[in-house]
């Protein structure tokens, strides 16, 4: 079990070191930068295994791939040796502007290739398989020609690459886009999945937001048994990125999946 | 790349912007534009906290101005995919857009802060080892050390009001000390120094062309060498290994 940790805590996740088994780390905030904030990887990273886990591969998007992003993030990766790198199955950026956010595409064959051929090159590129995370979505196209995770599948088998399975994203994107987030999951197979992740979110306006402000809902938990039973256990990671508890607080909620995945608790 | 992909995309950036619902998106009407809204939201709540980020006592000496100006640039600017670095040319943003020269100054000193972060440290020199190499002796800074000449007189742009600030003076030294970053005035007889050896690292000659007293030498490299300010000259391996890795953002 981990915990999703800003930059900016780092210096004081080691001076009072939480029993988490691994700490996942934004990408973006040590690329380009040897300075502070690298340096306090370096000492977490003799620490604790990490997962470098990013928000600006833009890999579903249609302008060219970004090199000096990729450049730089295997030089990190051969800095850091995290044990998983991940990023989201969306885009942020298009004609050059980015949209500091994860946006959906349309899951169609043609996506499904051009993403496939992406995923391809930024793996050469990093000389390493990835994990693909499925993000929270608020709109669908009218012009999807598949479901959320029978595209998923189909693109981890074509690239080889793994699945950062998030529960909770799977919750949202059920209950915002009216489908059986139990029957999608289904079409995962245990083989593909690297990690899981779990999250809280609310409802906003009518629709579930994916916030990470607060404690996993409990109807996301009987969703991650079911994960579990079908995929397996595997490393999974608390996100919480707004109104962050304290520390202590925090490695307390995470022991709490724990039995969820089999595993005896620990105290935090 | 698929061109009806692309013209998705834009399609969604577009409704996005304008929070207009969109016949290719689902679901439809209303519900549409409530989750459009809030996504747009959160791009401006996140565009607006990276900026206050980066730039509290210029959003502050701005008062009610900075939320136009902070949009405005988001809207115009190229900015980067990096979050962390979306402040980069908002300085030159706002002296385009005529706003006073001390603010524009406060902003580029807190730029500067964030660049000095990003920068790394190496190898402090201490005194002891200044001493040993005597009259051969060396010196660099750290890579972290900015130097910034500023437009308006300094002190109005230090975090300190009782930080001592000379009349007159124009330049800045943002650093990494510990674990945050600070700006500070050097003295005369430091600054002078300091662009002696930035010309050239050896100490002696250095001393020879400022002359500075005996005294205020010794005051400014143990100032140095607490602060860690100084560090060996880099070799040309050191440099070559530098190249060849990742590049400071600035």
């Amino acid at each position: 079990v981990g915990i999703g940790v800003k930059e900016w805590n780092l210096a004081a996740l080691l001076e009072a070191p939480p029993a988490v088994d691994y700490l996942e780390v934004i990408t973006e905030h040590f690329l380009h930068t040897q300075g502070l904030a690298r340096e306090r990887l370096r000492d977490v990273r003799r620490a604790w295994p990490v997962h470098l886990h990013g928000l600006a591969m833009n890999i579903a998007s249609t302008d060219p791939l970004d090199r000096g992003y990729l450049r730089a993030l295997g030089a990190l990766v051969r800095e850091v040796e995290p044990f998983l790198v991940s990023d989201h199955l969306s885009w942020a950026a298009v004609d050059g502007r980015p949209t500091y956010d994860l946006l959906p595409f349309p899951f169609t064959a043609r996506a499904l290739r051009h993403v496939a051929e992406r995923i391809d090159a930024i793996q050469s590129a990093l000389k390493r398989a990835i994990a693909i995370e499925n993000p929270s979505t608020y709109v669908r196209f009218a012009e999807d020609e598949m479901e959320e995770t029978e595209f998923l599948a189909a693109l981890l088998r074509r690239t080889g690459a793994q699945l950062l399975f998030d529960v909770n994203n799977l919750f949202v994107n059920a209950a915002n886009h009216g489908f059986d987030a139990c029957a999608a999951l289904g079409r995962l197979s245990p083989a593909s999945v690297a990690a899981y992740h779990l999250a809280g979110h609310r409802r906003v306006r009518g629709f579930l937001l994916d916030t990470h402000d607060g404690p996993v809902a409990p109807e996301v938990y009987a969703l991650f048994d079911r994960a579990v039973e079908h995929l397996g256990a595997r490393p999974t990671t608390l996100e919480w990125d707004a109104r962050i508890p304290p520390l202590g607080e925090l490695v307390a909620k995470a022991q709490q999946i724990r039995p969820h995945l089999g595993e005896v608790a620990r105290a935090a | 790349v698929p061109r009806e992909l692309r013209a998705a995309l834009r399609r969604l950036a577009e409704s996005l912007e304008s929070a207009e619902p969109s016949a290719a998106l689902r679901p439809a009407g209303q519900r549409q534009r409530a989750r459009l809204q809030v996504q747009a939201h959160g791009f401006e709540a996140r565009t607006r906290s990276a900026l206050e980020g980066a730039f509290p006592r210029a959003r502050a000496r701005l008062g009610d101005a900075w939320l136009g100006l902070g949009t405005s640039f988001v809207r115009t600017a190229k900015l980067p995919g990096n979050l962390g670095l979306i402040g980069r040319g908002f300085a030159e943003f706002l002296e385009h857009e005529g706003v006073a020269t001390e603010a524009v100054d406060l902003a580029r000193v807190e730029w500067s802060m964030v660049a000095s972060s990003l920068l790394p440290r190496r190898a402090p020199l201490d005194l002891e080892s200044l001493a040993r190499a005597g009259t051969r002796a060396r010196l660099a800074f750290q890579p972290h050390l900015l130097v910034l000449q500023t437009r308006v007189d300094v002190a109005p742009l230090l975090e300190d009001p009782r930080a001592p600030a000379a009349r007159g003076c124009r330049e800045i030294w943002t650093y990494r000390q510990g674990e945050r970053c600070c700006a500070r005035v050097p003295a005369e007889p430091e600054r002078r120094l300091h662009e002696a050896l930035r010309k050239d690292a050896r100490l002696a000659a250095a001393v020879t062309e400022v002359d500075p007293p005996e005294d205020a030498l010794s005051l400014v490299l143990a100032r140095w060498a607490a602060e860690e300010l100084m560090c060996a000259v880099p070799t040309r391996s050191s440099k070559a290994r530098r190249a060849s890795g990742s590049h400071p953002a600035r």
